[in-house]
């Protein structure tokens, strides 16, 4: 099977979810290295400059401090020493990585025409234009942080804690129109008392990888099923303001959230 | 029939002009005797504003009405004068509501618009929340995809560019300038426009914002029930309290907390009732502004006394940014009422309060027991004698 792993802004790409995920699928049997490559796209400084402004200063720099992982190693996984970056990791696995301006750019998709995969996971938190969505034989999958089709958008696992709904990871076969495209699974996500945001936001990480790796599987085994939405069925949310993200983190501080599994479950 | 609809809908006879087919910009009461003005633009604007109203009170049966036939008449007499975007997006709303023939024309020119985000740009909140409420209206109306689509793009417009996240306060408008200062009156528009979105496309996240920015703006209400006029959206503090509108007392505060009660927000209903008290009395000044004699009148606002009020206002808001205090109310020897009235508080009356049955105290005007309504004669015929 051909896979193209597309994410983006490769300096900051140190997630231990994405390591984990490249790890994972060396292992597997059925995938050849030369057959998986690593795509950026959102390369330029002004891609930087956006998504800093995008998430501002403060919450930047929290994202930084939890891409290795929030409060620090959780997993036998993020005990292994690797490398820092993402394509360094890929490097090391034999995993080809390529760079673009844009994964809309001509140059990329020439690129993904001539690789002809069958399936693209998409890791880059970024639209994936029409033009890519059409290349793999498969489609283009993607993890979204809430439960679909109710719940789209942004800054979803925010608002599922607002609306006091559990979080889940839905995975889908992207769409033109924002997740709007087939369902191909669904996992909820647990949350214990004292888990801060970045907590549960790194458990959807773990969350959204495992379930790549199980997708690829269900693919490869021939038994993956779809499922369509309707636009009727749910709500596209936008990104909050800090108004609405304090009485989250509050909501979070005081354990005020009706969805907490207790830790001793074994659920997590 | 309600008594307030019943009286409000006398006093809006009494601001209407038949040949002109147009409802007053301002009314005066020089000892009984109604003195009206229905200079361009705002009469164009309030006339459209009392459709609305009379189209609703038609609808629950207080009124015999034909707002179709009225519509044609305005739009034949007026139509080339409405070019405010504003104002077309109400009347879209009037014309979808009631099916008119005019509908589809007035959407084109309404999505038109909303395809040029830099004319967009240029307008303020009130104009663009009424372009989303008659595209909303249209919508739902014609169910037709282009019609979702100009009306989801305009939302995701406002909800990008027009809503301050941080404080849920909305931008007054676009401009550098005026953009740290915002109005009841747009807050008002805006919130209708989002329940009605919410409520239409059964969109659950225009639904929290409305719900949000509701529970925002019942934090402002004065000891009273006064709405304060001027608001700084980025501190989220009261710039200025003055003028203290009756339409905001009564009727424009409804848009939001009617269907807010009806969401189940807390304190809603609470804020209603302080609300409409105002006008009998309960502020600041201990003046009745809902009279019934000589005739039920409702006096336009208390203000503060004196000339050049919004460069005062502006120059006092700024200063009180500067320090980061909000603004206190003033002494009252400071402040007056401002006697005369205009036409689209009555049909902001009609609007807001024809649907309802609750609040019988306001609707029964309970706290203006010498009032004697007499039974209206009907304003349409008077419509079609101009046309």
């Amino acid at each position: 099977m051909r896979i193209a792993i597309l994410s983006s802004l490769p300096w900051l790409d140190r997630h231990s979810y994405k390591k984990f995920l490249l790890v994972e699928l060396a292992k597997k049997p059925w995938v050849r290295r030369s057959d998986v490559v690593l795509v950026y796209g959102g390369t330029k400084l002004s891609d930087y400059i956006k998504q800093a402004r995008r998430f501002g200063i403060a919450d930047g720099l929290k994202k930084l401090r939890s891409l290795s992982g929030a409060n620090g190693s959780r997993s036998t996984f993020h005990q292994e020493k690797r490398p820092n970056r993402l394509t360094s990791l890929a490097a090391e696995l034999g995993i080809a990585s390529r760079f673009f301006d844009r994964l809309s750019a001509p140059e990329c998709l020439s690129f993904l025409q001539a690789f002809r995969p069958d399936v693209a996971c998409n890791l880059s938190g970024q639209y994936i234009p029409s033009r890519v969505l059409a290349i793999p034989r498969h489609g283009v999958f993607g993890a979204h942080y809430a439960l679909l089709p109710k719940l789209r958008g942004g800054d979803t696992v925010r608002w599922s804690i607002f609306l006091d709904r559990p979080v889940f990871v839905c995975h889908m076969a992207l769409a033109s129109e924002m997740d709007m495209g087939d369902i191909l699974r669904t996992e909820r996500v647990p949350a214990v008392r004292g888990d801060r945001l970045e907590d549960i936001y790194y458990r959807c990480q773990m969350t959204s990888a495992k379930g790549h790796l199980q997708l690829l599987e269900d693919l490869e085994a021939g038994r993956m099923t779809r499922t369509s939405q309707r636009k009727e069925q749910g709500s596209l949310f936008y990104r909050m303001g800090r108004y609405l993200k304090s009485r989250v983190d509050q909501a979070l501080r005081e354990n005020r959230y009706s969805h907490y599994v207790e830790a001793d479950s074994g659920i997590i | 029939m309600l008594k307030l609809i019943q009286a409000s809908f006398s006093l809006l006879q009494k601001m209407y002009d038949p040949k002109r087919a147009l409802f007053s910009h301002t009314t005066d009461l020089n000892g009984g005797k109604p003195t009206s003005d229905f200079s361009y633009p705002l009469s164009l604007r309030y006339t459209i504003n009392v459709l609305a109203g009379l189209q609703r009170a038609q609808e629950h049966r207080h009124l015999r009405w034909d707002v179709d036939g009225v519509l044609d008449c305005f739009l034949r007499l007026h139509g080339q004068h409405v070019t405010n975007a504003g104002d077309k997006g109400l009347l879209l709303y009037v014309a979808a509501h009631g099916h008119s023939n005019h509908e589809h024309r007035l959407f084109a020119e309404v999505r038109d618009l909303v395809g040029q985000s830099g004319r967009l740009r240029e307008l303020n909140l009130q104009e663009v929340s009424w372009m989303l409420s008659g595209l909303t209206e249209y919508a739902a109306a014609s169910e037709k995809p282009e019609a979702v689509r100009a009306a989801e793009d305009l939302f995701r417009f406002i909800d990008r560019y027009f809503l301050n996240k941080d404080t849920m306060l909305p931008f007054h408008c676009l401009s550098l300038w005026r953009k740290p200062f915002t109005t009841f009156g747009g807050i008002v528009y805006f919130l209708k426009a989002l329940a009605e979105y919410a409520a239409a496309f059964n969109n659950a996240y225009a639904e929290v914002m409305f719900k949000e920015g509701v529970g925002k703006i019942l934090e402002f209400q004065g000891p009273q029930g006064e709405w304060p006029w001027f608001y700084n959206v980025f501190d989220s503090k009261v710039a200025d309290w003055y003028p203290i509108y009756s339409v905001h007392q009564d009727s424009m505060a409804m848009l939001f907390l009617l269907p807010a009660v009806d969401l189940g927000v807390g304190g809603a209903a609470q804020a209603i009732e302080k609300s409409y008290r105002w006008l009998f009395g309960n502020n600041q000044l201990g003046t009745p502004m809902m009279v019934a004699s000589p005739d039920f009148f409702i006096y336009r606002c208390i203000h503060r006394r004196g000339s050049l009020e919004r460069p005062k206002r502006f120059g006092r808001s700024l200063l009180l940014s500067a320090i980061r205090k909000p603004a206190r109310f003033a002494a009252n020897p400071q402040l007056e009422v401002v006697m005369h009235g205009r036409s689209y508080h009555p049909g902001w009356i009609l609007f807001s309060w024809s649907p309802r049955k609750d609040f019988t105290e306001f609707t029964d005007l309970r706290m203006l027991p010498e009032l004697n309504v007499s039974a209206p004669s009907q304003i349409c015929h008077a419509f079609e004698e101009s046309c």
